[in-house]
C-alpha cells in the first residue's frame, strides 16, 4: 500500500539563507507550544488558559518580568561561555562545576575576608569579588582544558565528573569551616558585597520597590558583546571558527590547537565562574547549598538552541528564565519542563530544514 | 521485441537514453551505453560529467528519471544494489571497503547468506583459492587485509565481486592506487578475465591506460555522450582528451630550461615514525635548489606523507632539516610557514580547507595574523574579503562569490583556492602532494602549468606524487623513494620510466648523494656537471636492474622483437601477452631503454 503523493529531502544546493535559522527557529518554538497545547488537551486541561497563565506569571507585571531576567542572568553568562566552547567542538558540560567555583572564590573575599570589608569601598570589593569569580572559573575550566589538550582526555566525561567534586567542595566549606552556625550555608555577606538592585533605588523611585533585578544582567549584556566581537570580528574567533571546523587544517595553517583548546576552555569556565558570583553577589547573598538549579545544564541547551549565536543567546535565556518563573507557579510542574524538552528536540531536528528542501512529490507509479 | 535469450550476441548491458536529474544538475542527459560481452570497456570523462552517476545507475544506487536498462537483453528495474549483484553486476570502487582485521576469506563472506551460522573457514579458504586461481589473482585467502598491499586489496575486492557471481564489473579508476607494474598486472587480469567472458567497464582519467586496456570507450561531457562504443583503433592521445574536455588539451607544457640556485631546502639524516610508530623514513638526505623541481615518486605508503609531515612541522623526527639558514626539523607548522615554506597537502578537504567556512576565510588561512588582513586583535573582513575576491579572479575560481562554502567546490576548484593562498603568499619553498589527483584533464593542465611558473620565479617545488608521467614531465630531478628510504635520485631526461618503476618497487637502487656538501651553500654548483653525472650512473645502475632481476616486468630478452598481429596474441603464452600489453602502455619503444 502506497500513498499517492510522499515527502521528499532535497539536498540544498544553493546557499542557505541568512534568515532561514532564525525563522526555523522560532516556528520550532511555536510548534513546541503547539504540541504541549495537545499534550495538555488530552489531559482534559485548557492549554490556552494555562499558557495565558504562564504568561502572565512570567510577563504580567514588572515584578515578574523582573523575575524572569534574574533567572536568565546566570543562564546567559553560562550559555555564551559555552557557545564559545561548542563553536570549537569542545563539549564543556562543566558550567554547573565552574559556576560553584566562581561562586566559591568570589565569597572568599568576604569569607576570609581579603579585605577588610568595612572600610574598603563597594565599588572594589564588588570588582574583586568579579574578578575572583572569573577566575575561579577560569582555573576549573584549566583542568579538562589541559586534560583534553595535553592527553585527549573525553572532556565530556571530566567536566561531568568535575561538576561533582565542585559540589563537595563547596559544601565542605560551607558545613565546615564557614558554617553560619552549623547550617549548610555561610552567613549572609554583609551589604558590601551585594550587587546593587532596582529594589535600592526604591526611596528615590517608588516603582523599584521590590524589583529584584539586580547588575548582574548588565555582566550578562556586556559579556555578549565581547562574545560577539570575539567570535565574529577577532583573530582569536576566526582561530576557534577554523579549529571548530577542521582542527587538521588549522593545524596546517600554524594554529596552536593546544593552547587555544585550554584557553577556550579558561574562558568558557570564566562566564560561568563569574555567573556564580553574579548568583551568590546578586540573588542568595550567601555560599550555600544549591545556589544553581542547574543552570549549567540548562546553559548548555540555552547555547544549542541560540544555535551558538550570542545574542540569540539572550532571547533564548529569557525564554528559559520565563519557563522557570512560570513553572513554579503550575502543577504539575512538569509541564514547563516538557515544553523545554519539547523546544529543544524540536529545534535541533529544525536543522534539518537547514540543510534539505522539503518537497511533496507524487509517488511514480512502477511502469512495468 | 524477440526472445532476448535466443540472440547469442545481445550485449551484456544496453543502457538507452538514461536521464538522471538531481535538483538544478543534469547528470546524465540520454545517455545511451552498451556494453558487449567479454569486452573491456573503457568510461571516460572529467569529473562531473556522469560517469558515475550512470554506473551507479547501473548499479542500483541510483533510480533514473527516465531510461532502460537491458542486462542480456532483459529488461531490469534495478530498487536497490542489491538487484543489481543478483543480476550479475558488481562495482569495484576507488576506495575499498575492507575489514583490516579479517582475513581475505571472511572479507569476501561478509553480507552474504550463506555460510549461515557456523563458520567452516577452511572450506570457504579452499572455494576463494580456486576463483582467485581461475582468474589468475594471486593472493592467500588466510592473510588479514592489513598484511596486504594495496595491489593486493584491490585483488580482494574484485574476488569479492566474482565470488557473488558477477558478470559485469565495474571499476572506478582501479589503478589510481597502484604503482606502474601493479597497474600492468591489473591491466593482465583484467584482459584474462574478459578472455573469460567477463564484460568490464573502467572508469579512468588515465589515457595512455585507457588505450592499452580497453577494446572500446564511452566518452562523456557535461551529463552528455560526446563518443559512443567508439573502438580505440586510431583514437590519438589528444582526440581523446579534447572529446572529454571539450577543446584542446596542451599535452607540452611550456618547461624553460634554466639553472637551479641557491639551496633552499636540505635534508640530513632525516628519520621518522609512522602513526602506528614504525619506522617510516630511514635517514633519508635530499636537497632542493631555487628554481628546481625535485620529484618525489614511490608506491603509496613509502614514507611520502611523512616525508612531507616533517618538513612541513606536522611530525617529529631526528636528523636535521635546513631551511633559510633554520633548522626546521621538531618545530611547529607556523615556524616552517615564517621560513617561506607553502604545502599543497595532500588531503585537499580534510587537511587544506575548512568545508564548512567561506572562501573568505579558507583564504585568508595562512595570512590571518600579518597587515592588512589583522589590526591587532582585530580581523578586516573587509580586507579578507578583498583579497578573496582579487584571487578568486586571479586564479579563476569558479564560485557564486567568496562567502560559498569551501565544499561547495568542486574538486579542481577546491585546489585552485588551495593553489591561490599557497603560492601568493611569495614561498621560497613549495611543498606540493598529489597537486593533481582526482582532476580532470584540464585542471591537471592548469595545476601543472602554475607549478611550472612558480619555477620560473625562482621557487624550490618538492613534488610528490604517485603519477610517473607528471613527475617525469615536470622534475628537474626524481627522487624515489622504497621502504622509507630514497633508493635513488635520477634525471628525468635520461631515465626511462621502467627504471623509475623497478626503483619503486625496491628491485633496483641508485646512487642518492646530494650534490652539495654543506649548508648553506654560497653559491649553486654548476648543474650541468651533477646532469652528466646522474647519466652515466644512470646506464650502470640500468644494466644491475637488468641482471639483478630476471622477474616482470623486464620482460625476456628474445622476445621483444617483432610485433604480433593482434589476432594471434590471444593463442599466445601469458609472457607474450602481458609484453603486447606493456608495450601499448609504454609505447612501441618500451624496452629500449632496457638494452645494454
Amino acid at each position: 500500500m502506497r500513498l499517492p503523493y510522499s515527502l521528499q529531502l532535497v539536498k540544498r544546493t544553493e546557499e542557505t539563507p541568512k534568515w532561514l535559522p532564525a525563522v526555523t527557529s522560532l516556528g520550532a518554538v511555536v510548534v513546541a507550544f503547539v504540541f504541549s497545547g495537545i499534550v495538555l488537551a488530552l489531559m482534559k486541561a485548557d492549554p490556552l488558559r494555562i499558557y495565558q497563565y504562564f504568561f502572565r506569571a512570567a510577563f504580567g507585571s514588572w515584578g515578574a518580568f523582573s523575575d524572569v531576567v534574574v533567572k536568565a542572568t546566570p543562564l546567559i553568562l553560562i550559555g555564551l561561555g559555552c557557545s564559545v566552547a561548542f563553536r570549537m567542538h569542545l563539549w564543556n558540560i562543566g558550567a554547573e562545576g565552574q559556576f560553584y567555583i566562581g561562586a566559591f572564590f568570589a565569597s572568599l573575599v568576604v569569607l576570609v575576608p581579603l579585605v577588610p570589608l568595612e572600610t574598603t569601598p563597594k565599588f572594589v570589593i564588588l570588582s574583586l569579588m568579579a574578578i575572583l569569580g572569573l577566575i575561579g572559573g577560569a582555573v576549573y575550566g584549566f583542568i579538562p582544558g589541559v586534560l583534553k589538550a595535553r592527553f585527549n582526555i573525553n572532556e565530556v566525561i571530566t567536566t561531568l565528573m568535575l561538576n561533582y567534586i565542585a559540589v563537595f567542595w563547596n559544601n565542605y566549606w560551607i558545613f565546615g569551616k564557614y558554617s553560619d552556625a552549623g547550617f549548610q550555608m555561610t552567613r549572609t555577606f554583609p551589604n558590601v558585597a551585594w550587587l546593587p538592585r532596582l529594589a535600592d533605588l526604591a526611596k528615590q523611585y517608588p516603582v523599584f520597590s521590590g524589583i529584584t533585578l539586580h547588575l548582574g544582567v548588565v555582566f550578562g549584556l556586556v559579556a555578549a558583546v565581547i562574545v560577539w566581537l570575539i567570535v565574529y570580528r577577532s583573530r582569536w574567533g576566526y582561530k576557534i571558527n577554523l579549529i571548530g571546523d577542521n582542527p587538521r587544517a588549522a593545524r596546517y595553517a600554524g594554529i596552536d590547537i593546544t593552547r587555544n583548546i585550554i584557553l577556550v576552555f579558561m574562558f568558557s569556565g570564566a562566564l560561568a565562574g563569574l555567573a556564580g558570583m553574579a548568583e551568590v553577589s546578586g540573588v542568595v547573598h550567601r555560599l550555600q547549598e544549591r545556589i544553581s538549579t542547574s543552570y549549567g545544564f540548562s546553559g548548555v541547551i540555552v547555547a544549542w538552541l541560540a544555535k551558538l549565536n550570542p545574542y540569540a543567546v539572550i532571547v533564548v535565556s529569557i525564554l528559559f528564565g520565563a519557563l522557570i518563573v512560570a513553572g513554579r507557579e503550575i502543577q504539575p510542574s512538569g509541564v514547563s519542563f516538557m515544553i523545554q524538552g519539547t523546544i529543544l528536540f524540536l529545534v535541533i531536528s529544525s536543522d534539518v530544514l537547514l540543510k534539505y528542501h522539503v518537497r511533496l512529490v507524487r509517488t511514480e507509479e512502477e511502469t512495468a | 521485441m524477440t526472445l532476448p535469450t535466443s540472440i547469442p550476441e545481445s550485449p551484456a548491458v544496453e543502457m538507452q537514453d538514461i536521464v538522471l536529474r538531481f535538483p538544478g544538475v543534469l547528470a546524465n542527459d540520454h545517455v545511451s551505453f552498451t556494453l558487449n560481452k567479454g569486452e573491456i570497456h573503457a568510461l571516460l570523462g572529467e569529473n562531473g560529467a556522469g560517469k558515475s552517476s550512470l554506473m551507479n545507475v547501473l548499479t542500483g544506487l541510483y533510480k533514473p528519471q527516465s531510461g532502460t536498462i537491458r542486462v542480456n537483453g532483459k529488461k531490469v528495474v534495478f530498487n536497490s544494489p542489491k538487484d543489481a549483484i543478483l543480476s550479475g553486476i558488481g562495482m569495484i570502487h576507488q576506495h575499498f571497503m575492507l575489514v583490516p582485521n579479517q582475513s581475505v576469506t571472511e572479507n569476501i563472506l561478509i553480507g552474504l547468506d550463506e555460510p549461515r551460522f557456523t563458520l567452516n573457514l577452511k572450506k570457504y579458504d579452499e572455494k576463494v583459492r580456486e576463483l582467485a586461481a581461475q582468474f589468475g589473482l594471486n593472493i592467500d585467502p588466510t592473510a588479514k587485509i592489513w598484511q596486504l598491499s594495496v595491489g593486493e586489496q584491490q585483488r580482494v575486492e574484485i574476488l569479492k565481486i566474482l565470488y557473488r557471481g558477477a558478470n559485469i564489473l565495474v571499476l572506478d579508476e582501479p589503478t589510481a592506487v597502484l604503482a606502474p607494474q601493479e597497474a600492468d598486472e591489473l591491466i593482465l587480469t583484467l584482459r584474462g578475465m574478459a578472455a573469460q567472458g567477463k564484460s568490464i567497464v573502467f572508469i579512468s582519467h588515465k589515457l595512455n591506460e585507457v588505450r592499452a586496456v580497453a577494446d572500446r570507450l564511452t566518452i562523456l561531457r557535461k551529463g552528455k555522450t560526446t563518443a559512443e562504443g567508439v573502438p580505440l583503433e586510431g583514437l590519438t592521445k589528444e582526440k581523446l582528451a579534447s572529446l572529454m574536455v571539450g577543446r584542446e588539451v596542451l599535452f607540452n607544457l611550456k618547461k624553460c630550461d634554466q639553472e637551479a640556485g641557491d639551496t633552499v631546502l636540505m635534508l640530513e639524516d632525516v628519520s621518522a615514525m609512522n602513526n602506528k610508530d614504525l619506522p617510516a623514513l630511514k635517514n633519508v638526505s635530499l636537497c632542493l635548489k631555487e628554481g628546481e623541481i625535485l620529484g618525489i615518486a614511490g608506491v603509496a605508503g613509502n614514507g611520502q606523507s611523512e616525508l612531507v609531515e616533517v618538513i612541513t612541522g606536522m611530525r617529529t623526527c631526528t636528523g636535521r632539516i635546513w631551511m633559510g639558514g633554520k633548522n626546521i626539523a621538531n618545530k611547529t607548522p607556523q615556524f616552517s610557514i615564517e621560513q617561506g615554506l607553502a604545502h599543497i597537502p595532500e588531503d585537499r578537504v580534510g587537511v587544506g580547507t575548512a568545508p564548512n567556512l567561506s572562501i573568505t576565510k579558507n583564504v585568508i588561512m595562512k595570512n590571518f595574523e600579518h597587515e592588512p588582513i589583522s589590526h591587532r586583535w582585530r580581523l578586516d573582513y573587509t580586507a579578507a574579503n578583498n583579497q578573496a575576491k582579487k584571487l578568486r579572479e586571479q586564479y579563476d575560481i569558479q564560485s557564486p562569490s567568496v562567502e560559498t562554502q569551501a565544499r561547495k567546490l568542486s574538486g579542481g576548484n577546491l585546489q585552485k583556492l588551495i593553489l591561490a593562498r599557497e603560492l601568493s603568499s611569495q614561498p621560497r619553498l613549495v611543498v606540493a602532494m598529489q597537486p593533481t589527483r582526482g582532476l580532470d584533464v584540464g585542471a591537471i593542465e592548469g595545476v601543472q602549468q602554475l607549478l611550472l611558473n612558480q619555477r620560473e620565479q625562482g621557487c624550490a617545488i618538492l613534488l610528490v606524487s604517485e603519477d610517473l608521467d607528471e613527475l617525469m614531465d615536470l622534475s628537474d630531478r626524481i627522487a624515489v623513494m622504497y621502504e622509507g628510504e630514497i633508493v635513488g635520485i635520477v634525471n628525468p631526461k635520461v631515465t626511462d620510466i621502467n627504471t623509475i618503476g623497478l626503483m619503486m618497487t625496491g628491485m633496483a637502487r641508485r646512487g642518492t648523494e646530494c650534490d652539495d656538501g654543506v649548508f648553506p651553500p654560497e653559491a649553486g654548483q654548476a648543474d650541468a656537471d651533477a646532469g652528466a653525472q646522474t647519466g652515466e650512473t644512470d646506464e650502470a645502475a640500468q644494466a644491475d636492474a637488468e641482471t639483478a632481476t630476471p622477474e616482470p616486468p623486464a620482460p625476456p630478452e628474445e622476445e621483444i622483437e617483432p610485433a604480433m598481429p593482434a589476432e594471434e596474441a590471444e593463442y599466445l603464452p601469458p609472457e607474450t601477452e602481458k609484453e603486447r600489453i606493456l608495450r601499448k602502455v609504454r609505447g612501441p619503444d618500451w624496452n629500449k631503454g632496457g638494452r645494454p
